[in-house]
């Protein structure tokens, strides 16, 4: 009999491991390659190089968030995320002003995204196949169209809400195994059928189902479209330098995606262990490593079947008109956007079926697409807790059991932001981006926190679960030495990209000129930041300690967000098309910031004078 | 006046620490814990032989060297609201295996530790005039209530009606509606809404009471727990949240209309929720990790004046 080391006694809330598998799935549906995926892999015609080195490579920095979020989850469960470890370790007011611009602000772009995405994988597909094809090509060639998927994603992520997490959950389930086979299905069609069945299958299809003149080689006519474009097709497998380069500058491409493993993780059983936290990690890894695993075989799959540089080219002659400033770039040929899945169910010829496929595929947005709010609202309601938003924020509707009010500080925003999206008002549809980056800087944030943990909140962490992961003394080096050698690149790689821009700087316009200058001061303050958590982590090190895990893995998710950040606004090359060059980006960001202080400064000045100590409200009590 | 509520400390001594400190940090002149003081797992300690002990915290096996490591280990399991034991190899078998041995330690542990923590709680309070109300809840064995009111500065409110001030009296009850653990103070909710009229019954104006009632209201978005599977292990891995509060407390609630609810029980519950101009408040618990969260409240003479939920 093995020694008892516990004992338990009759208490409330002590309950059973729960399913890894069931954590794994709504891991996986945040990552989702079906949406998020496709999506940003349509966007990757410019760059060559590989996108499945792009995919591995992004996911491998990602299983260090895993461990970053894994770690502050079963450290401190129940805290409400980012927003509360932020404030805890870093202070209340980084706390509130990363986490409600990552967690509120900036889902207001996201549901004209979520809209985009269901009008392109399943209102204009389910409307052609139902026998509509004008209707199909309005919904995704008229601004209106694209309007009516933006107000459709309110709709039913209001319906989800009402119907509470506990049917929610459900739905999420049902969707995945529903998504799945419906995906399992495209790989048979992939897998059984060849490239000139293909080309047959899609000439075929596409005058029948969009009502396109018939007689016509799609196949062809769009790859001349892409190439004409500029598409630029990789190869898969090329691993050259120069591949690999590219290949590399499509990964903050890939943080579209696969950046979300963490979303919602705050699961943490009582009188638990180190049990949970690998049930924790593993359910956020291997969402990456089975999602990675998909893309690949759907990669290869497309590039067996439909042709690698059908694929590219199709997303060039799709975007390359859709972003279009000059008028050089003719129509694409298909006028819809290109839809691997679609262009798969071709490969049927029983309507039926494509309708099935189509269907079942759309559950990955279905089930999905509930996310877009619910972080929103919580933060909403933390924030209102906190008093620093007015109380009638968290209103619940005794009729629905809704959280009426936040809703409302989500939709009419959102509503606001999918006009200016739909209608590409002073180029909003560039900002896409903006949608990860500001996010990233929230992890970036909950990044920091993680490292210095150990330290700053030493009762915490040394009570934790956590506190046996500590690292042996030539590992702990080792990676502060790599930290030290990348804070040192990023400084150069600032003050070279920055050295671009400044060599033009005085053909820009007043506003950039103001960009490019609030850039310099954030690349300053970002180098001693940098500067800071080399000296911080550096000065343990050299008096003998061994780095915790969670500050290890921090290191280098903190090296990676930073790199991401750093090319993401600087952006020489306007890969990535959020930065400087791009006003429209950054002067929307920059409100989003601004509002986000005005409401920090603006309540915390208000409730003092009410006689409420706000500062008081993440600081621990001290025991005398 | 000016209150700190916080609840659910459930054996962490950092917890009980930081309430006993509250008063002076946010500046209030009572102090009301809602329930569940008393912890919720025994660590061994087991004598190793010579001056080594082992030790599992967390699913983490240590082996201990000398009365300093015991002793810090000791602190450690405390803050994280177990109990510790130093033991031997025999001794754990014999828990292991005797029936109501285990029963016997967990008693013990409780009572000691209930009574060390008046004991602090006198020393803190003492002639300081901050008043400290206690209600043992659900997972409170019935026992702590006489430890309780032998402390000279802790009252224990179960079942009672005092007042706050010249304008609200306090309505306390520790118990709930069933859970699925059939803890000590739980019952049906036809007999809970009895148990609630009948102390409700004591105040003179209850429309202008604080309800000090550990379970929340049901369906109030304070009493979100993860669902559970047959098998007692949380659906849907967690995801799925469903109402588990009382459906009385939720009647006397509409019933009444007090100024204010505090609540508890449901650690991941934390928030407000307001029923007319009853606002009910769950500070939620994080008391593994010794983080105590707690609700500050201003009451004036006919309403809730200022409030902020803390993380201390």
């Amino acid at each position: 009999m093995s020694e008892v080391n516990l004992f338990v006694r009759k208490a409330s809330g002590l309950v059973r491991a729960w399913s890894v598998f069931d954590a794994f799935i709504y891991a996986t549906f945040s990552i989702n390659l079906i949406t998020l995926g496709l999506f940003i892999f349509s966007y990757c015609w410019y760059f060559g190089g590989s996108l499945g080195t792009a995919v591995v490579v992004g996911g491998v920095f990602t299983i260090f968030e895993v461990i970053v979020y894994a770690s502050l989850i079963s450290a401190m469960p129940r805290a409400g995320g980012d927003y509360v470890w932020q404030s805890r370790i870093l202070g209340r007011g980084i706390g509130f002003l990363l986490s409600v611009t990552g967690w509120w602000f900036i889902l207001w772009l996201w549901v004209p995204l979520y809209g985009q995405i269901l009008t392109y994988e399943f209102l204009t597909p389910m409307a052609a196949l139902l026998g509509a094809p004008e209707a199909a090509l309005w919904l995704t060639g008229d601004s209106w169209g694209l309007f009516v998927g933006m107000l459709l994603v309110c709709t039913i992520v209001f319906i989800y809400i009402a119907i509470g997490m506990k049917w929610y959950a459900r739905v999420q389930k049902a969707s995945f195994y529903m998504g799945v086979l419906g995906l399992l299905i495209v790989f048979g069609l992939l897998l059984f059928n060849d490239k000139d069945t293909f080309i047959i299958a899609l000439n075929a299809n596409l005058p029948v189902v969009y009502g396109l003149p018939a007689g016509v080689d799609y196949y062809t006519e769009t790859m001349a479209a892409g190439q004409a474009a500029g598409g630029v097709v990789g190869s898969l497998s090329d691993f050259s330098m120069m591949g690999l380069i590219a290949s590399i500058a499509m990964v903050p491409m890939m943080t579209f995606f696969n950046l979300w493993p963490n979303w919602g993780s705050t699961l943490y059983g009582e009188v638990r262990g180190a049990n949970d936290y690998k049930r924790n990690f593993w359910g956020m890894a291997a969402a990456i490593i089975v999602t990675a695993g998909l893309a690949l075989v759907l990669f290869t799959l497309i590039n067996k079947t439909m042709g690698w540089d059908f694929f590219i080219n199709s997303n060039a002659a799709f975007w390359g008109y859709a972003f279009d400033t000059t008028g050089t770039v003719a129509a694409p040929p298909i006028p819809v956007w290109p839809y691997p899945i679609q262009f798969a169910s071709f490969l049927t010829s029983s309507r039926a079926l494509q309708l099935v496929i189509i269907f079942l595929v759309g559950m990955w947005w279905f089930g999905w697409s509930g996310t877009v709010f619910l972080s929103s609202t919580r933060v909403i309601f933390a924030a209102a807790l906190d008093r620093m938003l007015p109380e009638w924020v968290s209103k619940i509707d005794s009729r629905t059991r809704t959280p009426i009010n936040a809703l409302l500080l989500m939709v009419i925003p959102s509503i606001i932001i999918s006009i200016l999206y739909a209608w590409d008002v002073v180029s909003f549809k560039s900002i896409v981006l903006d949608a990860t980056l500001v996010i990233a800087v929230t992890f970036f944030g909950t990044t920091l926190a993680g490292i210095v943990l150990p330290w700053k909140q030493k009762e915490i962490f040394d009570g934790s679960p956590i506190a046996r992961y500590i690292m042996p003394t030539w590992l702990s080096w080792l990676v502060t030495l790599l930290f030290v050698a990348a804070s040192g690149y990023l400084i150069w790689l600032m003050a070279n990209l920055g050295g671009q821009v400044f060599a033009v700087f005085g053909e820009q316009t007043l506003l950039t000129k103001a960009i490019i200058a609030l850039l310099a001061v954030l690349s300053v303050g970002n180098a001693a930041l940098l500067v800071y958590v080399v000296w911080y982590v550096g000065s343990k090190v050299l008096a003998g300690a061994k780095l915790p895990l969670i500050t290890l893995a921090g290191l280098v998710f903190f090296a990676f967000l930073d790199w991401l950040l750093v090319v993401w606004f600087w952006d020489p090359s306007f890969y990535y098309g959020i930065g400087w060059q791009n006003s429209t980006s950054m002067v929307f960001m920059i409100i989003m910031y601004a509002l986000a202080a005005a409401i920090y400064f603006g309540f915390s000045s208000y409730r003092k004078r009410q006689g409420i100590d706000v500062d008081k409200v993440y600081k621990e009590i001290p025991v005398e | 006046m000016k209150l700190f509520f916080a609840t659910d400390v459930h054996g962490s001594e950092i917890c009980w620490k930081k309430f006993i400190s509250a008063a002076k940090f946010y500046e209030v002149d009572t102090l009301i814990l809602g329930g569940d003081m008393t912890g919720k797992a025994i660590i061994p300690i087991i004598a190793q032989g010579g001056d080594k002990y082992k030790v599992t915290l967390l699913e983490q096996e240590s082996i201990l060297e000398g009365k300093e490591a015991v002793d810090k280990m000791v602190a450690t399991i405390q803050n994280r609201g177990y109990y510790p034991y130093v033991t031997n190899p025999d001794e754990v078998n014999e828990i292991s295996t005797i029936p109501g041995r285990q029963d016997a330690l967990f008693f013990e542990q409780v009572m000691a530790t209930v009574a060390r923590w008046m004991d602090y709680a006198d020393a803190k309070l003492a002639g300081t005039g901050i008043r400290c109300l206690v209600c043992p809840g659900n997972d409170d064995v019935f026992e702590i209530d006489a430890a309780i009111a032998a402390s000279k500065s802790v009252r224990s409110v179960e079942g009672q009606v005092i007042q706050l001030d010249e304008h609200h009296e306090m309505v306390s009850s520790g118990w709930t509606n069933p859970t699925p653990w059939d803890t000590h103070r739980e019952e049906p909710e036809e007999a809970l809404l009895s148990r609630l009229e009948v102390v409700i019954a004591q105040a003179k104006n209850p429309a202008n009471a604080v309800f000090n009632l550990h379970a929340p209201p049901y369906g109030s978005g304070l009493d979100e727990a993860p669902e559970l599977t047959k098998d007692m292990r949380p659906a849907y891995a967690g995801r799925s949240l469903v109402p588990v509060g009382s459906k009385s407390v939720l009647a006397v609630i509409e019933k009444y209309n007090p100024l204010l609810g505090l609540h508890g029980h449901i650690h991941e519950g934390k928030g407000t929720r307001k029923f007319k101009k009853t606002l009910c408040i769950n500070p939620g618990s994080m008391y593994e990790q010794g983080v105590l969260h707690g609700a500050v409240v201003e009451l004036k003479p006919q309403k809730v004046g200022n409030y902020v939920l803390t993380t201390g």
